[in-house]
């Protein structure tokens, strides 16, 4: 039991109860699942609380953005925000086969909903190494600290979400030890968060 | 490798659970107990720290400028990392570890009646994120510049800005240590929850469940959901001192205030989060040793919902006199005054369930009624400090450091104490010297009060708080005044020196006490009917729950205890 | 009757304050940045209050049902 990763623990549903007389009803919730709900509210608030900065500080300056700053780049990130909802709508497409026990077209879908949260990763990231060339930087005015500040913790969160889900959708089908479909749901949870705050980080930061 | 089929690995080592190694079972536990313990043990060597740095910092106040013997001098800057280091080690380092995670961790699962939590090695992974984050302050005391100096509070720009705070690298290494430690009680945290959702023992209903689980849960629920703010703002505060950004400097477009509405949105519920572990605990003690029912189980639980609900509406009473428009400060008077209706409720439930008890004054129990007559007077004192006007007056001055020192130190020392002498045999499987506890409890108690009680007065008659040598202002440095003070830390210093008592109590019990039987304080809850100390895997055959836990002199039974899991004939 | 309304009526002066502003370094006291506070206030006290007891609820639910089964 002190083989595996640290991580793997997040995807982990069942009990660690002994199988003994007499035995425990199974739980009506997962502990997978209500672990990643309390986890999911602490992130609320740790967004609620990045949004809420931005608006404090962006009340407090007369012109927003600042003279000299860069514009966002509005068009191409609305395409991308497109991918990162088609993406999530994927993801739900995927649990509900995997509801229906069709296991192997579930993970095709659930592929394909990876990579699209790759492509949305790789093209803000492009996004970003031109707005540095434009001379938007951390430390350039209050707007780009708080444009990579809350744009970059929603980039972490993609990233890590994502190295999560490639490594339930490698596990899913091995042949040794694989992890069944129902244990993955928590993680489906959190990229179902990581794509549901997007929008509103687009709107807070870009259009308005 | 999924925790189904490390479940089945488990249960096979759980067979021949001797055969683990010193390594996996020390070093790397998974063994809920075993990281309980260490929680503890980490968290009591940080006391020590602490301690020692009141210990500094008060010799400095009541004979300023002289050597503080077993220090050295205690310069200006010094002084301000002192108290700061002080009150985060005591609040992050003490009271959290030691009363949630170290308590947690060992009682959830015993008093549910599972084996281990349901996260076994997210346990193992949050206390060692936790200890990362011990070492991480410890070392910012060694950088150049020293620890950080910008109170617990840390409000920028001091706090943000090397110029100001004269500590480059200890503000950050303090910030990241914060940070860290946050993401370890996270992780415990989910652990906690879903445990006691969904790991216990058959039988038990959600009322069965003993306040001291009911309130630690709840605790956590609190901490979950308060701690987002300050890890966003940690980090903003990471990026003005190291990336240049200017989130908290109005100079460049920031705003100072800003920090302070996310630290108090977390601070705030952050001291219900530690009140509630003690609070739990300490029902279970009285109710133990005054052989009574809980009175009003239910009332109790909902007192401690409604406290958790108001805990997130107070906040800003922190802040009256930063700035913030009146008429909210209205508001938050009304909440924070409010928030004191359920905590004086559950005061009441405690006292009528001593009322008409047959009361054994053994060592917890003298903890235990100490905490509620100490965090009475703290309870009461933030009552004062809740109406804005008054405040204006009280706001930063001792009269606040009474108050939340009448609230913590019951919270945490007294609290602690109680929880450690009444757990310990079932921990060590040895009973600790009465005496010997009895001599540390007065001699804990008495001075404390002595500490504490002199600093209100202080505080009315207008004395600051973070002023490293008050014989620079003439209207504070009176003789009078100066002699309360050296009178406060004489008996800190009695304090200190008393809890000597208590390791030499502690160790020597540890090894040489008397050997503690199954159920030396004839309890009803799940732990005391296994042995002490209770073998890997907790219980050989998973118990089955009758009844709540406050069965005590129930008409009619010969015993005066009902344990929860005997079967009803 | 005439005592409460006495007390409505003070109470009421308190809903137009002058605007004290002790914190020295602040810059606002701008009619949007106190706007903002507002809103951030609120928005952060029923974020968690709104989450918890939605989830709460549900999970109540979820548990009595197997409760009142078994
Ligand atoms: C009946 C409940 C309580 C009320 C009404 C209350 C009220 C207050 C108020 C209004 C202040 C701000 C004073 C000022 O800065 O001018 C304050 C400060 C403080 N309270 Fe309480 N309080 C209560 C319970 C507690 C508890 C249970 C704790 C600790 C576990 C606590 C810990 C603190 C701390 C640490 C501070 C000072 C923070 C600082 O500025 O460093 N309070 N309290
Ligand atoms: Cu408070």
């Amino acid at each position: 039991m002190t083989t595996t990763s640290s991580q793997s623990v997040l995807l982990a549903t069942s009990e660690s109860s002994l199988p003994r007389q007499p035995k425990r009803a199974e739980p009506p919730v997962s502990s997978g699942v209500i672990g990643m709900l309390l986890f999911m509210v602490t992130e609320v608030m740790f967004f609620g609380a990045l949004i809420s900065a931005y608006l404090v500080i962006r009340a407090g300056l007369d012109e927003w953005p600042p003279w000299g700053q860069p514009r966002l780049p509005i068009e191409t990130t609305a395409i991308n925000t497109l991918v990162l909802l088609v993406s999530g709508f994927l993801m739900s497409y995927s649990r509900n086969l995997f509801k229906k026990k069709n296991i192997s077209e579930g993970r095709k879908w659930f592929g394909y909903s990876i990579l699209l949260g790759t492509f949305f990763f790789i093209s803000q990231g492009y996004e970003w190494a031109q707005l540095i060339k434009f001379g938007l930087t951390v430390s350039s005015s209050v707007y780009g600290g708080l444009f990579y500040l809350i744009i970059g913790a929603h980039g972490f969160h993609v990233i890590g979400t994502l190295a999560f889900l490639i490594y339930a959708w490698n596990r899913l089908g091995a042949p040794v030890n694989p992890i069944t479909s129902e244990e993955i749901f928590p993680v489906q949870l959190l990229w179902y968060f990581v794509v549901c705050v997007w929008p509103v980080l687009y709107v807070l930061v870009y259009l308005d | 490798m999924s925790q189904a089929t490390a479940a089945v690995k488990k249960d096979s080592q759980a067979e021949h659970h001797e055969e683990l190694s010193f390594l996996y079972k020390y070093i790397l536990p998974v063994d809920h107990k075993i990281i309980g313990m260490q929680y503890i043990f980490t968290g009591l060597i940080m006391a020590i720290i602490g301690g020692y740095f009141s210990y500094a910092f008060r010799m400095q106040l009541a004979f300023p400028g002289e050597v503080v013997p077993l220090y050295g001098l205690v310069g200006p800057g010094e002084y301000n990392m002192l108290i700061t280091n002080h009150g985060t080690i005591m609040i992050f380092w003490v009271a959290m570890p030691v009363l949630i995670a170290g308590f947690g961790n060992y009682l959830i699962p015993l008093m549910i009646g599972c084996d281990d939590m349901v996260f076994p090695r997210l346990n193992r992974l949050s206390y060692q994120i936790f200890l990362v984050s011990a070492l991480v302050l410890i070392a910012s005391f060694f950088v150049t510049g020293g620890g950080f100096g910008g109170a617990w509070t840390s409000y920028p720009p001091l706090s943000s800005n090397a110029e100001y705070s004269l500590t480059d690298w200890g503000a950050s290494l303090w910030i990241l240590a914060v940070a860290l430690e946050f993401v370890s009680f996270l992780l415990g945290g989910i652990n906690f929850i879903t445990t006691t959702m969904n790991a216990r023992a058959p039988g038990m209903k959600m009322m069965d469940i003993p306040i001291a689980v009911w309130f630690i849960v709840i605790a956590v629920i609190l901490f979950m959901a308060s701690v987002g703010p300050l890890i966003a703002g940690a980090v903003m505060l990471f990026m003005d001192q190291r990336l240049g950004t200017s989130f908290f400097l109005p100079s460049g477009g920031g705003d100072p205030l800003l920090w302070q509405h996310l630290f108090w949105f977390f601070g705030h519920p952050e001291v219900y989060v530690v009140l509630l572990p003690t609070m739990g605990i300490v029902a279970d003690v009285i109710t133990v040793f005054s052989r009574k029912k809980l009175f009003g189980y239910r009332t109790v639980l909902y007192t401690a919902f409604a406290t958790g609900g108001l805990s997130f509406v107070v906040w800003a009473h922190h802040q009256f006199i930063a700035g913030i428009d009146p008429r909210v400060a209205n508001v938050f008077v009304v909440t924070t005054v409010l928030i004191s209706i359920p905590l004086a409720e559950m005061m009441f439930s405690y006292i009528a369930t001593l009322y008409g008890g047959s009361i054994e004054l053994k060592t917890p129990m003298l903890w235990a009624l100490g905490f509620l007559a100490a965090f009475l007077i703290g309870g009461v004192t933030g009552i004062y400090l809740g109406a804005s006007a008054l405040d204006i007056y009280f706001h930063d001055s001792y009269f606040v450091l009474a108050h939340f020192h009448y609230t913590f130190f019951p919270i945490t020392i007294i609290g602690m104490f109680a929880a450690l002498t009444f757990w310990f045999p079932k921990m060590f499987g040895r009973m600790m010297n009465e005496t010997l506890g009895k001599i540390h409890f007065w001699g804990t108690f008495i001075p404390f009060n002595c500490i504490f009680l002199p600093l209100f007065f202080l505080g009315l008659a207008g004395q600051n708080r973070r002023v490293y040598n008050f014989q620079l202002y003439p209207d504070l440095a009176t003789q009078d005044l100066q002699n309360i003070r050296i009178f406060a830390t004489l008996s800190l210093v009695v304090m200190l020196i008393f809890q000597l008592v208590f390791i030499y109590n502690f160790f020597v019990s540890m090894f040489k006490g008397e050997k503690a039987p199954n159920n030396p304080w004839n309890a009803n809850t799940l732990e005391w009917s296994i042995p002490s100390p209770p073998p890997h895997g907790n219980f050989k055959t998973l118990p089955t729950v009758y009844r709540g836990a406050y069965e005590y002199s129930v008409p009619g039974r010969e015993l005066d205890y009902w344990p929860q899991n005997e079967a009803p004939k | 009757m005439a005592l409460f309304l006495q007390f409505i009526i003070v109470l009421s002066f308190s809903l137009f304050p002058r605007i004290v502003e002790a914190c020295a370094v602040c810059f606002s006291g701008k009619e949007e940045s106190l706007e903002a506070f507002y809103l951030t206030t609120v928005l952060l006290t029923l974020l968690p209050l709104v989450m918890l007891s939605l989830i709460g609820y549900w999970l109540y639910r979820q548990y009595r049902k197997e409760e009142n089964v078994s």
